[in-house]
């Protein structure tokens, strides 16, 4: 057990938690919107940072990856670390002026306006759907290109990716949801990846549940007899 | 001048270059300017061999691949036109010259037309101030150069 504070609050977590979880456990608000416990953390919205004081000294840290240690003193309130919030907040709303998450976002810790110039992004390039299909899904289906300015979340080349069984975890985590899921005519459709799978009936109701792909994969992984995986959860 | 790629080629190149390195997918970058160099640039083929033998997923080959500029993933073109934006060409106006080429190529610095015959860059100073701007293709010099000039002189490499 490791004793800190936050906010002048005791907190009492486990060894090897981050300043994020500890002040989550604690009810104690810090914006994160790169942050997932399925996922390993990746520091790329700085929206939580916070200022951390280990006996003499005072930093900024991300609280997302950083590990609680004895005594140590956090603050998530001071005017220092609200600018810095803020400041970060204004970055990302120019680069994706459309995100309802964004301006509700703005709303909770004050961002009344933006002052740099406007881009026309969607993706926070937060590396959220990256980090799920990898480390979660395991299948590397989609990753970064480039960086810098032109830094941007795709399939390799831009076009459909064949590992990816359009199982829509990365659209269940994205925090801004701009990876829409479609399914008309018995297929889903992932339009940002360029995929298309036809869906698979469930043999006992014939609801739609799953793709081929998704069928194929989860054969693969289970080994489980094919009309055992014709039959959707609500049905089993 | 740059191998053409077949499929044998690739094969064995990929594999020659990853066994220079220890077959270490970590050495990944390494691996990359190697095979780079044998065929001038990193094309889809090449990269999709790379994560088959690696056994690195290939959006992370990718993202490497296109991480680093010293990395281009299209075939170069046959002449090189390179631009100075050297603080000497760029105050006697090179950004005019830069901005005519792209115009008069359809392509940014950087990119090479899609017929293969011209890839566009920008350099810093070439020590040849005085004649500045200054553009250089395939090796050859140009000094003060104009943007009305561009035009002929991308027709006379196009019709060499
Ligand atoms: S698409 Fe969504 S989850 Fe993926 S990087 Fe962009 S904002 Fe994050
Ligand atoms: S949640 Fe910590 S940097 Fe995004
Ligand atoms: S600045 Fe162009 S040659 Fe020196």
């Amino acid at each position: 057990m490791v004793k800190l504070t936050i906010d002048g609050k005791e907190v009492v977590a486990r060894e090897g938690q981050t300043v994020l979880e500890a002040a989550q456990a604690a009810g104690i608000y810090i914006p994160a919107l790169c942050y997932h416990h399925e996922v390993k953390p990746y520091t790329a919205c700085r929206l939580c940072m916070v200022e951390v004081t280990k006996g003499k000294r005072t930093r900024f840290v991300t609280a997302c990856d950083y590990v609680v240690a004895d005594s140590m003193v956090v603050r998530t309130d001071t005017e220092k670390v609200k600018k810095c919030r803020k400041l970060v907040l204004e970055l990302l709303m120019a680069q994706c002026p459309n995100l309802p998450q964004l301006q509700e976002l703005a709303q909770i810790i004050g961002v009344e306006e933006v002052r740099f110039s406007k881009s026309n992004d969607d993706c926070i390039l937060c590396g959220m759907c990256v980090r799920t299909c990898a480390e979660v899904v395991g299948l590397h289906a989609i990753g970064f290109e480039g960086r810098g300015f032109t830094r941007k979340v795709c399939t390799p080349f831009d076009e459909p990716s064949e590992p990816c069984i359009l199982c829509g975890a990365c659209s269940y985590i994205c925090p801004v949801d701009v990876i829409p899921v479609e399914e008309v005519d018995g297929y889903r459709i992932m339009e940002r990846w360029h995929k298309k799978s036809r869906l698979v009936a469930c043999s006992k109701c014939g609801k739609y549940f799953m793709t081929e792909d998704e069928f194929r994969f989860l054969q693969e992984k289970t080994g489980l007899p094919e009309d055992r995986l014709r039959i959707c959860m609500d049905c089993r | 001048m740059a191998e053409v790629a077949t499929v044998e080629n690739l094969e064995q190149n990929v594999r020659e270059a990853m066994a220079r390195y220890g077959n270490n997918p970590a050495r990944m970058i390494e691996i990359l300017q190697d095979l780079q160099d044998i065929y001038g640039y990193l094309s889809k083929d090449l990269l999709k061999e790379v994560s088959r033998q690696t056994e690195v997923p290939l959006a992370r080959v990718y993202h490497i691949a296109t991480f680093f500029k010293a990395f281009t993933l299209k075939p170069r073109g046959k002449y090189t036109i390179q631009v100075c934006t050297g603080t000497a060409c760029h105050v006697k106006g090179s950004y005019r010259v830069l901005e005519r080429l792209e115009d008069v190529l359809g392509v940014r610095a950087g990119d090479t037309t899609d017929d293969l015959m011209f890839t566009l860059e920008t350099v810093n100073c070439v020590g040849a101030c005085a004649l500045g701007p200054v553009v250089i293709i395939n090796g050859k010099y140009y000094g003060h150069v104009t943007p009305v000039q561009v035009e002929s002189l991308i027709k006379e490499y196009r019709e060499r």
